[in-house]
């Protein structure tokens, strides 16, 4: 993978995580528009639509970054592991802290729940009792899950996603391949 | 090293005009609110213009550090050149650019939610307005998002560390088991 292919790859996964995270925004409109079916068909459509573009641009997104970059050239050198390791924890993690920072007062909502979980537990054991907080309809609920699940990306990306940027890795630097700068 | 710091000095401004022509459009579109509109809007109106304010008074000394003290502020972001360790020199500039750009769009972000609270409690002065709660997670994340984000500004020197010596980690490891499939490989 050359200095370019590196580039490329990045553009396309940083857009890949803020479409992802833009397609949530349509999966939390598709269930607060109201009764009809029309609008919720739609947004979910959409959200299938970018979910589907954000997984190509950051899991298989080859075919793309040589449309983009044309055929590689054998001359350059390939780029080292340090600047390709690098590149993608700079790039996610840059996603990561917007992400995050947008998101902190659902991490205060989730930390102050934390705090009073217990009480909350021992009244549904001992006294029978349910919070009324539970009793929210169906489309907050959709709207909590999908802030948390911001949110843990978030902290996935600011940590570096080393998973993602494992897979990656070995992906492009199969066993065979030199590392030079 | 030149290059870089004439990277992060295009980068740092770009991304402060962008902001700033955000706020402005913002502050513009509030100014029929402000005049023609009722008391409500008018809340809205007066947080647009505030936030306006806020954030030309901040983008005015941005553009004058990055302007006058340009030198200083992109060697302080690009860092000092090691030489020793010429593979991986480049890694804290660039965890430090990224910080930086994030704190810009954060701070950006934080006025915004200032102007808004200030803009709900100009709102919640009328009797006419029926709605007087303000979420407490609002003002709590407020609080949170302006430190944060002027940490973030200053370069975030601890996350900075952190992402560079987990970096090299990776990288090591990932060597290891390279080399580990490779000998594998060979047998």
């Amino acid at each position: 993978m050359t200095r370019m292919y590196l580039m490329a790859r990045l553009a396309l996964t940083v857009l890949g995580v803020f479409i992802f995270i833009e397609s949530m925004r349509y999966l939390q409109l598709a269930w607060s528009v109201g009764d009809k079916w029309g609008p919720p068909v739609c947004f979910l459509g959409i959200f299938l639509l970018l979910s589907a573009l954000a997984c190509r641009m950051l899991f298989w997104s080859d075919a793309w970054v040589e449309r983009m970059m044309g055929p590689c050239d054998e001359d350059m050198p390939p780029v080292s592991c340090v600047r390709a390791v690098g590149g993608f924890r700079v790039a996610l993690g840059f996603c990561g802290l917007l992400i995050l920072s947008g998101r902190i007062e659902i991490l205060i909502r989730a930390a102050a729940f934390i705090v009073v979980a217990p009480k909350i537990i021992v009244n549904m054991i001992v006294y029978k009792y349910v919070d009324e907080v539970f009793y929210m309809p169906g489309r907050s609920w959709l709207r909590l899950i999908v802030d948390l699940a911001k949110a843990a990306l978030g902290i996935y990306l600011v940590l570096g996603a080393p998973r993602f940027v494992r897979w990656q890795m070995s992906k492009f630097y199969a066993p065979a391949s030199e590392d030079q700068e | 090293m030149n290059d870089l710091r004439k990277l992060a000095r295009i980068i740092l401004v770009g991304l402060g005009i962008y902001v700033l022509i955000t706020h402005a459009i913002g502050a513009i579109a509030a100014l029929p609110y402000l005049f023609f509109g009722g008391s409500p809007l008018r809340g809205y109106a007066v947080g647009q213009l505030v936030s306006f304010a806020l954030f030309a008074v901040c983008s005015g000394l941005v553009v004058y550090a990055l302007i006058w003290k340009a030198d200083f502020l992109s060697a302080k972001i690009t860092g000092i050149y090691e030489s020793d360790q010429a593979e991986v020199w480049w890694l804290p500039f660039a965890f430090r650019l990224a910080s930086v750009c994030a704190g810009i769009l954060l701070l950006s972000w934080s006025i915004s939610a200032l102007t808004s609270i200030i803009a709900t409690y100009v709102q919640m002065a009328d009797p006419r307005f029926v709605n007087r709660s303000m979420p407490w997670q609002r003002l709590v994340g407020w609080i949170i998002q302006l430190p944060l984000a002027i940490y973030l500004l200053c370069g975030a020197p601890h996350f900075v560390r952190w992402q560079v010596r987990k970096t090299i980690e990776q990288c090591k490891r990932f060597e290891e088991e390279k080399n580990v499939s490779q000998e594998e490989a060979a047998r």
